[in-house]
């Protein structure tokens, strides 16, 4: 278990009546790269705001490197509302909120992308290096922190370069085309300095060359940065080329687990793509 | 006991009675908030603009023509007011339409202090209402007793409206969902018109009542009951009527107690502490619904 | 090119010495005066003794334009008379001249620095580092020179002063709302805090007596030095701005809005009840505090605080806030902790309020809590929105322009006005805010960036051009 970087442990959310991830449980082992795939409104991206702090889940927990990040269990009015499978809940309440996570090491991007719309491309990443940047606010104001902040900057370059985002680097983030914006969300979540990264759809709206260029490109950046990544995806063929695991999701039920062959070839995985005759 | 109801007794009424005259501006706020996610703003100085309008039609008219026509110039210029300040707005953050609306009534209130020069102005008698009963110990005016009922008749009427005919059902369409209420063919501008002028219809009433109780108006008398018949439609839980109503109602009747026990600098205050009180322990009021941010 | 400009800043300088040379050392006019007419000559002229007699009278009172009206007189009564050679005629010229020439040589003297530096320095941020500093000095002695042309109370003097105060108060706001994406109205709420504060503490002592007549002359019984209390009451606006954010900022956009609007009255009532009164004076105004006559204290003030403001603003703080304001939720996901950096934000602004607040208390020599009502904050909000959201220097320009035109240019419109027997409509009392306001309206309506958008009037869009020009050449 020492090289778990990630578990999910039963994790249940429901809003209201509705059940979006029910009894969720995967791990990612370090330097894996595991996808979660899975028809529209499986419950994928809700998942991942669990994960990452934008909202508690109903139930569950969840371990980033052992230790628990996330951990909430129904009461008050949800007691008596839940629906969920899994009915052995955690104790404890503990909700880290998204900033902190992502101090843990843990970055991620927007399935709509989620750019800051009045800065340039080059501020963008800028505003991701802040994390490690150590300084109050009297120095910052007055420039005392000189050093670190020319250290932030070159950090911020560095990681426009490795997108290929160089060049533009002095446009307003939400002139780029589509491609480059996710390539800039990524590049955002770089410069956090991340030890996981969680990329939510990345390839969506994009071409099939384009596509190939991105399975490449994320291998790239695993390898260089030492990345474990967990990514949602509709593109079967980025997903099947670049997963080590993949986990598939339906109705916010985990149907199936396994390498992308196991997955390719499980019954129940076709008959939720397909759509499945009743019988 | 005898000597406790004949002390408080009239703040009682009185706290009804004002009650009832924020209900009717607070409607106005929470249905164009339903609507439009919006504050009106301007809200309050409409209020102050029919109780002008009265002023002065009633200096050159019988009180039968100058009733309706002072209802009609408000209704019309709540109704102008959407189409020059909110209307070019319709696509731009809701932070833009907030200011417009601060404009808005920053003009309003310019433009009556101009017409006035200034002055206050004394308010018409209105017959009948304004008339002096007695009940019990208490002596008050015929308003005091008008107001909640007739705030009630009218608060039917509308839920009436807007349950059983084809735009109160437009405006609730347009309440849960602008965006595909307007793909579904409603007509979003006509709505949001009838919402406004319902708005203003309400507040010219609103405006009868609550100055009936006072002998002047200034230009900016309706500010402070505006805003309290604002913090009423979030106290009741904004969009909804019947929240508002009983919103209204509660703060008319505790500022005029918190009056009764001699702390009358504080009566505007409560109000606010009121609001920042149910803003943090239960943001959408006692009846709004809850909604969900989609991330 | 460099030695050109050198050669050229030079021989600015020295111009610019002989001007302010010739200004300072002008002759005064007694003395000139026994230059132009020669003892002799005069003892020949009955006439021409009563006029020198006339415009030494006038001196003696005090009566400068007087006694040069006078002299311009004798020049032309007796021509053949006078004595003038070149040295009187410059000393005469500078005399009558004095203050614009004075000016004008320390503007020469700062456009031949300016010069000098951009000869001198190669690296860039220096240039505009040591180029800013001119220019703020220019700014300052230009409103020390004019202020004394025109006289402290004058109309021009007057907008300068408010304009500055309201410059501070919409770029706090402006850090808010524009930089952090934080709509709130509870401006005039921390304005009051600062100007309470500070006119509290500054209150000559002998004078409490008479201004707490209702309160048995006070509780607080000392003064403290001017800059001490104004950071007091800066302190006492982010003390309260920290109690208030703490449960206000977790809501949403139009909440806060109204729940800091709310903030601000309630402020408004407790600082006028009774039982503060031996602090706050109830009800009845505090006055007999320490003000300011000079415009240059208010610029002064203002200015520090902008620069701070903006400074903070191109930090890594500043970079969080306009994160917050883009994308709530992505800002979260790069590590910005949303309620340390909205309090922080709200914090600082209504710090600077505070400050704001205290200046218009002295500007205004009495303050009094009933004043600060909401209007307050929506002109001040209405300021940053023609301004621009997120535009420090919209926020400045717009300040001063609206001052201007609310005190000054559009007054006429309040005046009935008659063009010969034909009465111009609508002009009277009341009308130039109508007008005012119907301006705004359209500003809000039509050119909702406002003059500047989310951009700054920099140094950089001033050297743009230059630029262009020295790729033709």
């Amino acid at each position: 278990m020492a090289d778990s970087m990630l578990k999910l442990n039963n994790i249940t959310m429901q809003f209201g009546g509705v059940i979006a991830v029910d009894d969720f449980s995967i791990v990612v082992k370090q330097n894996e790269i595991v996808a979660i795939i899975g028809p529209n409104g499986a419950g994928k991206t809700t998942a991942f705001n669990c994960v990452t702090g934008i909202y508690p889940p109903t139930s569950g927990q969840v371990f980033f490197e052992n230790r628990l990040i996330v951990s909430n269990y129904p009461n008050k009015k949800m007691k008596a509302l839940y629906a969920g499978g899994n009915k052995n809940f955690p104790k404890e309440k503990v909700c880290l909120t998204p900033d902190k996570i992502t101090r843990l090491g843990m970055a991620r991007t927007f399935q709509n992308i989620r750019l800051f719309k009045s800065q340039t491309v080059f501020e963008n990443v800028l505003i991701a290096t802040h994390l490690h940047q150590k300084c109050n606010l009297f120095s910052a104001v007055f420039r005392l922190n000189h050093q670190q902040e020319q250290a932030a900057r070159k950090h911020a370059m560095d990681m426009l370069e490795v997108v290929g985002l160089l060049e533009v680097k002095d446009e307003l983030a939400t002139s780029l085309p589509y491609g480059q914006q996710r390539r800039l969300e990524i590049a955002r979540a770089l410069a956090t300095k991340p030890k996981m990264l969680l990329l939510d759809e990345p390839a969506a709206g994009m071409n099939p060359q384009e596509t190939a260029e991105l399975a490449q490109f994320i291998r790239q950046i695993k390898e260089r940065f030492r990345l474990t990544v967990l990514l949602i995806e509709h593109h079967m063929d980025l997903v099947m080329s670049i997963s080590d695991r993949i986990y598939v999701l339906d109705f916010g039920r985990l149907i199936a687990h396994g390498t992308p062959e196991q997955v390719q070839d499980d019954p129940k995985v076709i008959a939720a793509y397909l759509g499945e005759d009743e019988e | 006991m005898y000597d406790f109801i004949s002390a408080n007794l009239p703040y009682l009424l009185a706290g009804i009675s004002v009650g009832g005259q924020y209900a009717m501006i607070a409607i106005g706020y929470t249905m164009v908030y339903g609507i439009l996610r919006l504050i009106n703003f301007a809200h309050g100085d409409v209020f102050t603009a029919a109780a002008y309008a009265m002023v002065y039609m009633n200096a050159t008219m019988p009180l039968y023509l100058s009733l309706p026509l002072t209802i009609l110039f408000t209704v019309i210029l709540g109704y102008s007011v959407e189409r020059i300040a909110y209307k070019p707005l319709r696509s731009a953050p809701r932070m833009s339409i907030m200011i417009s609306s601060i404009g808005a009534s920053y003009l309003l209130q310019n433009l009556m202090w101009y017409i006035t020069s200034g002055l206050a102005r004394q308010y018409p008698t209105i017959p009948w209402i304004s008339k002096t009963v007695t009940i019990f110990t208490a002596t008050t005016k015929m308003v005091t007793l008008v107001t909640p009922v007739l705030t009630l008749v009218l608060v039917l009427l509308l839920v009436q409206l807007i349950n059983h005919t084809k735009i109160g059902m437009a405006m609730r369409a347009v309440s849960k969902d602008f965006e595909t209420s307007r793909l579904m063919g409603i007509k979003i501008n006509k709505v949001i018109s009838v919402t406004f002028m319902i708005g203003s219809f309400l507040a010219a009433i609103g405006s009868m009542l609550y100055f009936t109780n006072y002998t002047a108006v200034v230009p900016t008398a309706g500010a402070m009951p505006g805003l309290k018949a604002f913090v009423a439609a979030v106290f009741g839980g904004i969009g909804s009527i019947p929240g508002a109503v009983i919103g209204a109602f509660i703060i008319g009747i505790v500022e005029n107690i918190i009056k009764a026990v001699g702390l009358t600098t504080f009566s505007d205050a409560f109000t606010f502490a009121l609001l920042i009180f149910i803003l943090i322990f239960k943001p959408t009021g006692l009846f709004g619904e809850v909604i969900h941010e989609k991330v | 090119m460099k030695v050109f400009k050198i050669i050229l800043s030079l021989l600015l300088a020295i111009i610019a010495c002989l001007l302010i040379f010739f200004s300072i050392n002008a002759l005064d006019l007694s003395a000139l005066l026994k230059e132009i007419v020669p003892l002799e000559t005069m003892q020949q002229d009955a006439g021409l003794e009563k006029a020198v007699k006339r415009i030494n009278d006038c001196l003696a009172d005090g009566n400068q334009n007087r006694a040069l009206r006078s002299l311009n007189r004798l020049l032309d009564d007796y021509p053949d008379k006078v004595h003038l050679d070149v040295q009187t005629k410059l000393d005469l010229f500078f005399y009558r001249n004095n203050k614009v020439m004075l000016t004008l040589g320390v503007y020469v003297l700062f456009f031949s620095a300016a010069l000098a530096v951009s000869a001198f320095l190669k690296q860039q941020k220096h240039q505009t580092a040591v180029l800013v500093a001119i220019l703020v000095a220019s700014l300052y002695a230009g409103i020390y020179i004019v202020e004394d042309l025109v006289g402290v109370n004058s109309m021009l003097m007057t907008v300068l002063k408010k304009g500055a105060i309201y410059a501070l108060l919409a770029v706090s706001m402006n850090l808010l709302n524009g930089f952090t994406g934080l709509f709130s109205l509870g401006q005039a709420g921390f304005m009051l805090v600062g100007a309470y504060t500070y006119a509290i503490f500054t209150i000559e002592n002998t004078s409490r007596a008479q201004v707490y007549q209702y309160y048995q002359g006070g509780l607080v019984q000392f003064t403290l030095p001017t800059l001490v209390a104004i950071l007091l009451a800066g302190l006492a606006a982010a003390f309260f701005a920290f109690l208030i954010g703490l449960p206000v900022l977790r809501l949403k956009s139009d909440y806060l809005a109204i729940a800091t609007l709310g903030f601000a009255e309630i402020i408004r009532a407790v600082l006028q009840y009774d039982g503060l009164g031996r602090i706050t004076n109830g009800s009845n105004l505090l006055r007999k505090f320490t003000t300011f006559n000079t415009a240059l204290f208010p610029f002064a003030v203002s200015g520090i605080c902008i620069a701070l403001i903006a400074l903070l603003i191109h930090s890594t703080y500043g970079r969080s806030f306009k994160a917050i304001r883009d994308d709530e939720v992505a800002a979260e996901a790069m590590g910005i902790n949303l309620f340390v950096y909205k309090q922080l934000a709200f914090v600082i602004s209504s710090f600077f309020a505070g400050i704001g607040g205290a200046l218009l208390a002295m500007y205004q020599t009495t303050v009094q809590a009933a004043a600060f009502t909401s209007a307050m904050t929506y002109e001040i909000l209405l300021i940053v929105v023609i301004g621009g959201m997120g535009s420090i220097s919209g926020s400045i320009l717009a300040s001063f322009l609206f001052i201007a035109s609310s005190e000054w240019w559009l007054r006429f419109l309040d005046n009935v006005t008659y063009i010969g027997t034909f009465k111009v409509p609508f002009f009277r009392s009341g009308f130039r805010m109508v007008v005012f306001s119907v301006i705004i309206m359209v500003v809000v309506l039509f050119y909702r960036k406002g003059i500047m958008g989310d951009k700054e009037f920099g140094l950089k869009s001033l050297m743009e051009p230059r630029k262009g020009g020295k790729r033709r050449g």
